[in-house]
């Protein structure tokens, strides 16, 4: 049959989208795996502001902000009105293990943007137990760092918590002597951008651009690092979970 | 538009495989049959085809 075939639906999709659809990394059907994904964020902060509003306007089928659900309310007509194709649903944040996993297996992929400890390591368990690919982006003192634990192509990867010890270690001994707390919120805005394409990443390709480690990134200097990050044998949370 | 419709389209199609377009005057016209052949597509015709036109590509 010759085309062009019209149809409303289809046509507001493909008007919507038609730059991403045009990119060979995209294309129909990296666009339709993007509307069929469920992400769930975990966390209200800084970050989050450009991680949603991309992962939005990409067309992710569906958000899951993890947090007070009042405080995502503003938000949420904002993510609306950028682009009702994207369903957006607030939930709190699980309180037990279980709760966690469950939730981890409805989704395709969690992001974790959320400051306390035990609520990471809630999610780094989770990400133990159902081997999901976990994204985090944090700040430990003047620097923020980024990583992904994903199973593949590393079957055995270091958890979050051998991550983030080695991250934590390196920004209390390279101290910032003069951090500027404009470019710190500002580098929260970057944070929140680069979860956004990896996140897009994964999704498209199943790849990550951020395997066997963590990035550090320098506000001062808007400047990223590689850092190396090996899995620690004696690890508490994950030297239980190997699969050697 | 017509342009993506037809990008998504040859998408699916194994190489070799034809795809026939209707084409108004204008714009797609002048446009498509160039942007496909820039994609990697061969232009094998085009005819008018009453009011409007047949373009045929071969992915
Ligand atoms: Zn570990």
């Amino acid at each position: 049959m010759p085309l062009p075939l019209e149809n409303n639906e289809e046509s507001e999709w493909l008007e919507r989208y038609s730059r991403q659809l045009l990119l060979k990394e995209v294309g129909g059907a990296g666009q339709h795996r993007l509307g069929q994904a469920t992400v769930a964020i975990v966390g209200t902060g800084l970050m989050t502001i450009p991680l949603t509003l991309y992962l939005t306007a990409a067309g992710i089928g569906h958000l899951l902000l993890l947090d007070q659900p009042q405080s995502t309310q503003t938000h949420r007509a904002t993510l609306h009105a950028l682009n009702p194709l994207v369903q957006t649903t607030a939930s709190p944040i699980p309180t037990t293990l279980e709760q966690t996993i469950e939730q981890m297996n409805g989704c395709n992929l969690t992001l974790l943007a959320h400051d306390h400890a035990h609520i990471r390591q809630q999610f780094n368990q989770a990400a133990l137990q159902t081997r999901h690919t976990l994204i985090s982006g944090w700040q430990t003192k003047d620097l923020y760092f980024i990583s992904t634990i994903h199973a593949n192509p590393d079957p055995n990867p270091p958890c979050l918590l051998c991550t983030e010890t080695v991250c934590n270690t390196f920004a209390a001994t390279h101290p910032n002597p003069h951090p500027d707390p404009n470019l710190t919120r500002m580098a929260a805005g970057v944070i929140g951008s680069v979860l956004a394409m990896e996140t897009l990443t994964l999704l498209l390709d199943n790849r990550t651009q951020i395997c066997y480690g963590a990035r550090v990134f320098y506000p001062e200097e808007g400047r990223y690092d590689a850092m190396p990050v090996l899995k620690n044998p004696h690890c508490p949370a994950c030297s239980s979970h190997s699969s050697d | 538009m017509t342009f993506v419709r037809v990008k998504l389209k040859l998408e699916s199609m194994a190489p070799g495989t034809t795809l026939r377009i209707r084409l108004n005057a204008g714009e797609p016209l002048e446009n498509l049959p160039r942007s496909l052949q820039e994609e990697g597509c061969r232009v094998v015709s085009l005819a008018s085809d009453g009011d409007a036109f047949l373009l045929v590509v071969e992915k």
